[in-house]
């Protein structure tokens, strides 16, 4: 049987918090991709939405940090993705563009989809 | 005469990917419109806590929207922020999830990105119906509209500063 890879984004299912901040999730750092932040823990009493990795449709992929390469162990990148499995960073910041403006953009819609434990709260996973 | 073969499979225990035909989990179902309908309650009720925000705290920014998706029916919210400040946005919200044949309402107030706290979580279950929905829809978000001070204290607290 497969096993369910479930990822937090922290905070609430807000439109704006499931699309990345132009200028911050758009730049990667050493062991980490560009990208919305996810990662396997909530911090206890906080509010996170749970997204089961394996319902995330392309373009949009979960990539874990390489934590050899100075990464934070549990934390993902979510991001669009090329045919090859790298950040299309065009598509990322076209998506970043979006915040703020009250549209839902095609991507944000996509994650939301892939939300499968809407509010879950830390210390209780 | 030709013998017919009887074929027959053993039944296979497991559930996954059932979803995609429909079968699990089992939920009602409902129009968009009804959730249309829905999300215009919970925001008429919050006009007059936004009203009380904007009062004790003028030049405040407030969005109202709503998302959707597989799991959850509708988050119907109020966004409140201050302009030029890394203060977290606080957003005020009530979330429909489906529980078998009903729906369960969950209503609190809680930091945009950080997920914090604000103002404790109430829910209710109800049925699968409009004036159930409806009803409590109003309730929680009545319940909501008390929480004027929670909000200005947090959009004034510091620590509650994102990157």
């Amino acid at each position: 049987m497969e096993r369910r890879v479930v990822v937090y984004i922290w905070g609430n299912l807000t439109a704006d918090n499931f699309t990345p901040r132009a200028g911050k999730d758009t730049i990667g750092r050493p062991g980490q991709q560009a990208g919305l932040s996810a990662s396997d823990v909530i911090p206890p009493g906080r509010k996170a939405q749970g997204i089961d990795i394996a319902k995330l449709i392309a373009p949009l992929r979960a990539i874990p940090d390489n934590i050899e390469r100075g990464g934070t162990p549990g934390h993902f990148a979510i991001a669009p993705t090329d045919e090859l499995g790298a950040v299309d960073l065009r598509q990322l910041e076209d998506w970043a563009m979006s915040r703020g403006t009250g549209r839902t953009h095609e991507f944000t819609q996509l994650l939301l989809n892939a939300v499968v434990q809407p509010n879950a709260t830390g210390g209780t996973q | 005469m030709t013998l017919a073969s009887v074929v027959s499979f053993p039944p296979v225990a497991r559930n996954e990917y059932l979803d995609r035909l429909g079968v699990l989990p089992p939920r009602p179902a409902f129009t968009p419109e009804l959730w249309t309908t829905v999300h215009d309650e919970v925001q008429e009720q919050l006009m007059s806590l936004e009203a009380d925000v904007r009062q004790k705290m003028p030049g405040i920014r407030v969005r109202a929207g709503h998302t959707s998706g597989r799991h959850f029916y509708l988050f119907s919210y109020r966004t409140f922020s201050m302009p030029d400040t890394a203060l977290d946005p606080v957003v005020v919200g009530i979330t429909f999830t489906s529980v078998e044949q009903s729906v369960t309402v969950e209503a609190d107030v809680s930091g945009e990105q950080i997920g914090d706290c604000i103002s404790s979580a109430v829910s209710k279950t109800v049925p699968s119906s409009k004036e159930a929905l409806l009803a409590a829809a109003r309730e929680l978000a009545q319940n909501l509209c008390q929480s004027a001070d929670a909000i200005v204290a947090a959009l004034a607290d510091p620590s509650r500063r994102v990157e």
